[in-house]
C-alpha cells in the first residue's frame, strides 16, 4: 500500500520527453490512441512512454529515445530536458508540506501544474498505490531534488 | 499541603504517570497530563508569577489560555505559559520578569514609587532631553518585560503543512461538535479545531458534574469520532483569519495553513474577571478557571470560597466547589437572582447575599478574606479564595479578522456577532446562546448551513437560540478611594490609568489603548478590552457600540517564531555545466535565483585568477557558461511582425542565418531588456533575454500576443538550452576541430547565425563580439551541454583555453564599452542616454514604448559616456554608484568601474549630463569616504575601437546598422 | 490566501499567479496626442471599482483575466486571456 510504503524519491530520466506545440495536435493524439484526452489529461502508453494534452497547440509526449517524429507543417517539436522523478509511498502527505494545491480535486490521468516548494513542476495522477512521476525545468532539478528529500528525511509527519 | 481532589469524570490527567520537575528550585511533582500551572496550584503553590510593571504577586486569573500571570523561562525557551504547557519531565523552569525570586522579588519596589509612574509617563516623563532616551529606555526594558532570547540559540524552524477542507469548526464546545458533525451528515469534509487536547469545551468543565448531560457528551464525542469526514485537529488554535477563509493553525507540530470553504466560528467567550481592589491577589480567579482546575486537573481551587457572581453559571460554579469539598461560605450576588442553580445552592444551606457589592479582597501575599457590601452595609469574610462570575466577553478575532461586525445586546450584557460574511457562520455562547440545548441546536444549523453553503444549496433561516436574560454585569467595576483595581493584569493597568488617559483626552477606544497600553499586552485584551469598553463607555457617557472596540488582528495567542519560519524554500538555478564549474574551482555567485562562476580559482587571489582569465580571452582563448541568459524561441506566420513590435529595431528585414542586437523598452521609453535575437527561417525566431528577466519577459511577450491578435508561438526554453561563449583569437582554430561547418569568414562572418553539429550534437551558433574577440556562442540542448562544454576544454587545452567567469566577462566587456541593462541603465534610462540611439529605428510603425522614444529624443538631459581614472593610487578607486561632482551639483554616477589588465587603466562608464560628455572633459568622482579623484572622458570602446579583433579582415554583415 | 477557481485549472492559490496589470486599451500610436500619450502611460486612477486585469498562471503559462472588485479584493469572473489555447501557431 502506498499510504504505509515509506517515502522514496528516485530520479526518473525520461530522455525521449518532447514539448510539441503548433497545429493540429489533435492529430497526434488521435495518432496514439488519445483522441478523447481533455485538456490537462495524459495517458501512458507503454512503460516510460506517455502522452499529455496541455491544449489545442500545446502536448508533452514521453517518446522512445529512438522514435522518429514525423511533423506536418506548422508543428514544432523540442526535446524537454527536465528533472524527472519518481515519488513512491504517500506521496500526498509530502506534498501537503511543499505544495498548497487541494489534491482532493485532481484524479488518476491528470496532467496537473502546479508550484512546489516555489518551482513550477507538472505531475502524473498516479492510480491509487502507483508512484507518483513528476518533473521540473532541469536547471531547478537539483534545488527540487534536494528540497523533497530534505523535507521527507526532517518532517516528523513522513 | 496537597490539593489535588479525588478523581473528577473527565479529568485530563493520567494518575498512573507522574511528572517531575523544578519551579524556581522547588521539585514539583504533577501527572502527565497537567499543564504546569495546574501542577503547581495542586502542591499548593498560589503565587505563580510576579506582575509586568509593579511585580505584584499572580496566581491563576482567568486558566484560559491565555494566562499572563504565569509565564516562565526555561534554558532553552522564554514565555512559556504555565496554563497550557505541560511540564517536561526534569526540566527547569523560572517564572519571567523576576529580580532575585519569585518569592523575594527586589522589582517589586517599583510599586513603591508606583504614584509617579502616571498612565503615560513613558512617553512624556523621559521624552525630554532626548539625549537621556536610550538609556531611560534600557532601564525600563529591564525593569519590565518577559522572558529573555538567549541569541546562541540555534536556528528553528517547523515545517507548515497545507490542508483543505470544505467546512472548518473553530471550537469543539458542545456548539462546535454539533456543527462538526451536522456538516459532515452534509456529505463534506470537516476539520474540527481546538486549543485544547482534548475537545468537549465548556460542556466538559461547566456541565462537568451535571449527569442529565452524559448522553448528550457521549452521542456528541461517540459520532465525531466515527465519522470519516471529520478530521479532528486538537492542541491547535487558529492564529489568524485571512481572505478566502485561509485559516493560519497554530498546533503543536507546527502551523498548518488550512483552506476552507465555510468557516463555522465556535470559539465561546471569554471571561471577564471583576475589577475591584486587589482584585490580582493570588487566589482570586473566574469560576470558570476554577471549573477547569477542578474538572480537568482535579486540583481544587482554595478551600474555601466566597463567588461574586452576576448570572447562573457563578451558582454552578458553586455548585461544582461543594461538590469537591470545598467550603462556600458565601454567594455574593451582584443581580442574577433566582435560576435553576440557585435553588439547590441554597438546599446547601450556602448564604446568598443578593444585592452585593464587592469593596476589596484582602491578604499580603495571597487572598485571606473579602470585604463586601450588602445593601450598602459593608461586611467581611475569611477566605481563601474568591470566584468571579461577572460575565462574558465573546472570542470574536476569527469573527473580526473575517471582516463581522458586532453590536451589544443590551438584555444579555454581551457583543454579538452581526453581518457574517458570506462562507462564515457562529454559534454558541459567541452568538449569545447559553442554554446547552440551544447551543446544539444552533451548532446544529451553522453546520448545516455551513455545509449546504459549499454545495451552492441555499441555506433555509435561522432559528434565534439567543438567550433570554443577562449572563454578563453591565458594569462589573467597582472604585475604591485606595486604588488598585486592575483591568489590565498584563500590563498593570488600574481604574486610575484609564480614567487618566480619558482626561487627557484619549477618550476614543483606539487612542485609550495606544496611550494606555490596555490590551497590548500578551493576552491582547482577552480579558481586559471589555472592561476598559464599559469603562470609557460610561465616563464618555457613550453606548458600548458608540465606543466600539479595538481591531483584534492575528495572532490569536503567542505564536512561536519557529512556526512562522517554516522550512527554506528557497529556489536555486543550477546550469547544465555546474558540475564542471565546481571541479574546476568555481567560486560562484548569486544571479537572480541562478549560481554562476564569478570566476575560477586558479590563481594565488581572486584578482590574480580574473586576470588570468581575462588574459586567456583576450590572447588565447576562453569558454564561459551564458546558459543563464533567457532563450526563447518565436514562431509561426507572425514572428516577424511580433519581433518588429517588441524591439527597438527593425526585426523583419533580417536575414534568415542573420543575428541582430535586440533592445526593448517599455511604454515609458525605458531601457528594460537586451539580447541577441537571430531568425532561423522566416517564421521561426530564437531571442536570448538578460539573465534576470527572462521570466519577466516571456510573461510579457505572451501577453502582448494576445493583446495584439498576432498568430505566433512564443515558448520559454532558458532552462531546456545549455549555452557558452567560446572567445578569443584561438576560437576558431579550436571550434574547427569539433565542427564540420564552414567556420571561414566568408561562410560564417561576424554577427551570422548557424545551424550545425558540435562534438556529435545539434548546435545553433552565432559570431558574436560581447568581450570584443572573435568569438562563437554555441547553444545546445541542456541535456548535452556538459558534453559539449567538456569536449572544447578537453580539446583547448593545446590552444591554452581558460574557462572565464562573470567577473572576467564584466571587465572584458567594460573595456569594450558595452552595457549591461540593469547596472549601466537604471529604472529611467532610455536609449539616447544608454548612447545607443542606432538600436532605436523610428521608421517602423508601431513598436514598444515608440510615441516615448520619438519625444525622448529631443528631450536628452543625460548620457552614458566612458571614462578613465588620472589617478593610478590603488586606494583612489571610485565604486558603481559613486557620484560626480560639478560646482558642488551631481551631476552624474559611476555605472561601471575596472582596473583594465590589458589597457593598464582603470576606466569606467558613467551616465553624466550632456555639459560634461565630451571627450576630455574632466570629471570629478567622489569616492565613498568623501575624497574626489579626477577622470576624463574618452571615447570608447577603450579596446579595439575599430573592432578589428573580433571580426578580423572583414566588414559586418547583417549586424547593426 | 485567496483562491480562484480557473477553468481547466480548478481552484488554485493565488500565490501560483503573478499580476499583469489591469486592462487597458492601448493608445493608437500614430495619432495619439502628448497629453493622451502621458496619461496613457503615467495616469492610473485608483478609484476603487470593478476592473479586468491580466493574472498569469506561472505553473501553465496560461494569461487569465479576472474581473476584480478593487474595494472587496473579490474576484467575480474567470476568463482565459485569449482564445485560449485555440490560436493556431
Amino acid at each position: 500500500m502506498s499510504t504505509t510504503q515509506a517515502l522514496q524519491i528516485h530520479c526518473k530520466p525520461l530522455p525521449g520527453l518532447m514539448h510539441f506545440r503548433g497545429a493540429n495536435m489533435a492529430s497526434i493524439l488521435e495518432k496514439n490512441d488519445a483522441a478523447d484526452l481533455q485538456i490537462f489529461q495524459y495517458r501512458k502508453l507503454s512503460d516510460d512512454r506517455f502522452i499529455a494534452n496541455l491544449g489545442a497547440e500545446e502536448i508533452y509526449f514521453c517518446v522512445d529515445a529512438a522514435e522518429s517524429l514525423e511533423l506536418q507543417a506548422n508543428q514544432y517539436a523540442f526535446p524537454r530536458a527536465d528533472a524527472t522523478f519518481e515519488l513512491s509511498g504517500n506521496w500526498k502527505a509530502l506534498m501537503s508540506e511543499v505544495c498548497i494545491y487541494d489534491f482532493r480535486q485532481s484524479q488518476p490521468g491528470d496532467f496537473l501544474m502546479v508550484s512546489i516548494a516555489g518551482v513550477s513542476a507538472w505531475l502524473l495522477i498516479p492510480e491509487a498505490d502507483e508512484p507518483l512521476i513528476l518533473g521540473c525545468d532541469p536547471t531547478f532539478g537539483h534545488y527540487f531534488q534536494e528540497i523533497l528529500m530534505k523535507q521527507i528525511e526532517e518532517s516528523p509527519f513522513l | 499541603m496537597m490539593r489535588r481532589l479525588s478523581p473528577q469524570p473527565l479529568e485530563w490527567i493520567n494518575r498512573s504517570q507522574s511528572v517531575t520537575f523544578v519551579f524556581e528550585g522547588e521539585e514539583i511533582k504533577g501527572f502527565d497530563g497537567d499543564v504546569i500551572s495546574s501542577a503547581l496550584w495542586a502542591q499548593g503553590h498560589k503565587v505563580l508569577g510576579r506582575s509586568f510593571k509593579y511585580h505584584r504577586r499572580r496566581g491563576l486569573l482567568s486558566f484560559a489560555n491565555h494566562d499572563i500571570n504565569v509565564m516562565l523561562q526555561t534554558a532553552d525557551t522564554p514565555n512559556v505559559r504555565g496554563d497550557v504547557v505541560q511540564p517536561e519531565q526534569g526540566q527547569t523552569y523560572k517564572a519571567v520578569n523576576t529580580f532575585g525570586s519569585l518569592a523575594q522579588d527586589k522589582g517589586a519596589l517599583v510599586e513603591w514609587i508606583s504614584k509617579f509612574l502616571p498612565v503615560g509617563f513613558y512617553y512624556k516623563a523621559f521624552y525630554s532631553p532626548k539625549f537621556l532616551f536610550p538609556k531611560w529606555e534600557r532601564l525600563i526594558r529591564e525593569m519590565a518585560g518577559l522572558g529573555t532570547v538567549d541569541t546562541s540559540w540555534g536556528e528553528r524552524r517547523q515545517p507548515k503543512r497545507y490542508r483543505h477542507c470544505d467546512v472548518a469548526v473553530i471550537g469543539a464546545g458542545p456548539s462546535g461538535m454539533a456543527a462538526a458533525i451536522a456538516a459532515a451528515k452534509q456529505g463534506v469534509d470537516v476539520c474540527l479545531i481546538d486549543e485544547n487536547p482534548y475537545i468537549g469545551g465548556s460542556l466538559d468543565y461547566q456541565y462537568a458534574n451535571e449527569e442529565a448531560l452524559e448522553v448528550t457528551r457521549d452521542d456528541l464525542k461517540t459520532t465525531i469520532a466515527e465519522m470519516d469526514n471529520i478530521q479532528v485537529i486538537t492542541s491547535a488554535f487558529v492564529a489568524g483569519f485571512y481572505g478566502d477563509n485561509w485559516l493560519a493553525v497554530n498546533s503543536q507540530q507546527g502551523l498548518i495553513k488550512l483552506s476552507a470553504q465555510s468557516v463555522v466560528v465556535a470559539t465561546g467567550v471569554f471571561e471577564q474577571p471583576a475589577v475591584f481592589r486587589n482584585n490580582d491577589l493570588p487566589g482570586v480567579m473566574n469560576a470558570s478557571a476554577a471549573q477547569r482546575l477542578m474538572a480537568r486537573y482535579a486540583v481544587a481551587p482554595c478551600k474555601e470560597a466566597v463567588v461574586l457572581t452576576a448570572n447562573p453559571e457563578g451558582y454552578r460554579a458553586a455548585l461544582d466547589l461543594i461538590k469537591n469539598g470545598v467550603v462556600v461560605k458565601a454567594i455574593l450576588d451582584t443581580g442574577c437572582g433566582e435560576n435553576s442553580w440557585s435553588v439547590p445552592v441554597k438546599q446547601a444551606g450556602i448564604p446568598v447575599f443578593e444585592n452585593a457589592a464587592i469593596i476589596e479582597a484582602k491578604g499580603r501575599k495571597a487572598l485571606q478574606g473579602v470585604v463586601y457590601a450588602v445593601n450598602g452595609v459593608q461586611q467581611s469574610l475569611d477566605c481563601d479564595g474568591l470566584l468571579m462570575s461577572v460575565g462574558w466577553a465573546p472570542a470574536g478575532a476569527p469573527l473580526y479578522q473575517a471582516g463581522s461586525k458586532f453590536a451589544y445586546n443590551a438584555i444579555l450584557e454581551q457583543l454579538l456577532p452581526q453581518e457574517l460574511p458570506q462562507g462564515v457562520f457562529a454559534c454558541g455562547r459567541i452568538n449569545g446562546v447559553f442554554e446547552i440545548v440551544d447551543q446544539i441546536k444552533d451548532g446544529q444549523q451553522a453546520g448545516m448551513a455551513a455545509a449546504l453553503a459549499v454545495q451552492d444549496k441555499s441555506v433555509p433561516d435561522f432559528t434565534d437560540y439567543t438567550a433570554t436574560r443577562a449572563h454578563s454585569h453591565s458594569y462589573p467595576i467597582w472604585q475604591h478611594p485606595k486604588g488598585k483595581e486592575f483591568i489590565d493584569f498584563d500590563e498593570d493597568i488600574q481604574i486610575k490609568d484609564l480614567k487618566g488617559a480619558i482626561a487627557q483626552g484619549f477618550d476614543n477606544i483606539e487612542l485609550m489603548k495606544r496611550f494606555s497600553t490596555i490590551g497590548m499586552g500578551p493576552s491582547q485584551g482577552k480579558h481586559s478590552n471589555m472592561n476598559g469598553i464599559r469603562l470609557l463607555a460610561k465616563l464618555t457617557g457613550k453606548s458600548i457600540d458608540q465606543t466600539g472596540s479595538t481591531t483584534a488582528r492575528p495572532m490569536f495567542h503567542p505564536t512561536e517564531v519557529s512556526h512562522l519560519a517554516g522550512m527554506r524554500f528557497r529556489p536555486e538555478r543550477l546550469t547544465p555545466m555546474h558540475a564542471f564549474h565546481q571541479q574546476a574551482k568555481a567560486k560562484f555567485m548569486e544571479a537572480g535565483v541562478w549560481l554562476r562562476p564569478e570566476y575560477y580559482a586558479t590563481e594565488s587571489s581572486r584578482e590574480a585568477s580574473i586576470a588570468a582569465e581575462v588574459a586567456a580571452v583576450r590572447n588565447a582563448v576562453g569558454l564561459i557558461d551564458v546558459s543563464t541568459l533567457g532563450k526563447l524561441e518565436v514562431f509561426g506566420r507572425d514572428s516577424a511582425e511580433l519581433m518588429d513590435r517588441l524591439y527597438t529595431m527593425r526585426m523583419s528585414n533580417m536575414a534568415v542565418g542573420a543575428s541582430r542586437y535586440a533592445l526593448m523598452v517599455d511604454d515609458s521609453g525605458v531601457v528594460i531588456d537586451d539580447g541577441v535575437a537571430v531568425r532561423y527561417s522566416d517564421e521561426h525566431f530564437y531571442v536570448t533575454t538578460t539573465t534576470s528577466t527572462s521570466d519577466s519577459a516571456y510573461r510579457m511577450i505572451q501577453k502582448k500576443v494576445i493583446e495584439w491578435g498576432l498568430k505566433v508561438t512564443v515558448l520559454n526554453r532558458t532552462g531546456q538550452i545549455g549555452a557558452m561563449n567560446l572567445a578569443g583569437p584561438n576560437s576558431r582554430q579550436l571550434l574547427s576541430q569539433l565542427t564540420d561547418l564552414d567556420l571561414s569568414n566568408e561562410a560564417f562572418p561576424y554577427l551570422a547565425m548557424r545551424q550545425a553539429k558540435v562534438c556529435g550534437v545539434d548546435a545553433t551558433f552565432i559570431r558574436v563580439g560581447f568581450v570584443g574577440e572573435l568569438g562563437y556562442e554555441i547553444h545546445v540542448s541542456a541535456q548535452d551541454a556538459e558534453h559539449v562544454w567538456q569536449q572544447i576544454m578537453l580539446l583547448g587545452e593545446s590552444f591554452a583555453i581558460k574557462p572565464f567567469g562573470v567577473e572576467a566577462q564584466r571587465q572584458l566587456r567594460l573595456e569594450k564599452g558595452h552595457i549591461i541593462v540593469g547596472q549601466d541603465t537604471d529604472g529611467l534610462t532610455n536609449p539616447f542616454e544608454a548612447n545607443m540611439p542606432w538600436a532605436v529605428h523610428f521608421k517602423k510603425t508601431y513598436f514598444l514604448g515608440k510615441p516615448s522614444l520619438v519625444r525622448l529624443k529631443t528631450l536628452q538631459k543625460r548620457i552614458l559616456v566612458g571614462f578613465e581614472l588620472l589617478s593610478a593610487a590603488a586606494d583612489d578607486m571610485p565604486l558603481e554608484s559613486n557620484l560626480i561632482i560639478d560646482d558642488g551639483e551631481m551631476v552624474g554616477r559611476v555605472t561601471s568601474i575596472g582596473r583594465s589588465a590589458t589597457l593598464q587603466k582603470v576606466i569606467g562608464l558613467a551616465m553624466v549630463e550632456l555639459a560634461c560628455s565630451q571627450v576630455d572633459s574632466e570629471l570629478t568622482i567622489k569616492l565613498s569616504d568623501g575624497r574626489m579623484v579626477s577622470a576624463k572622458v574618452v571615447k570608447t570602446p577603450f579596446y579595439d575601437p575599430q573592432g578589428l579583433l573580433q571580426k578580423p579582415q572583414e566588414s559586418a554583415l547583417g549586424g547593426a546598422a | 490566501m485567496k483562491f480562484v477557481t480557473c477553468p481547466s485549472l480548478g481552484r488554485r492559490a493565488l500565490s501560483e499567479f503573478t499580476f499583469g496589470g489591469r486592462v487597458e486599451k492601448e493608445t493608437d500610436q500614430e495619432a495619439v496626442s502628448e497629453r493622451e500619450w502621458a496619461e496613457y502611460v503615467f495616469y492610473h486612477n485608483g478609484a476603487p471599482k470593478t476592473q479586468q486585469e491580466w493574472w498569469y498562471h506561472r505553473p501553465t503559462g496560461i494569461w487569465f483575466l479576472f474581473q476584480r472588485n478593487t474595494l472587496t479584493d473579490s474576484i467575480t469572473q474567470v476568463d482565459f486571456a485569449n482564445k485560449g489555447l485555440t490560436n493556431d501557431a
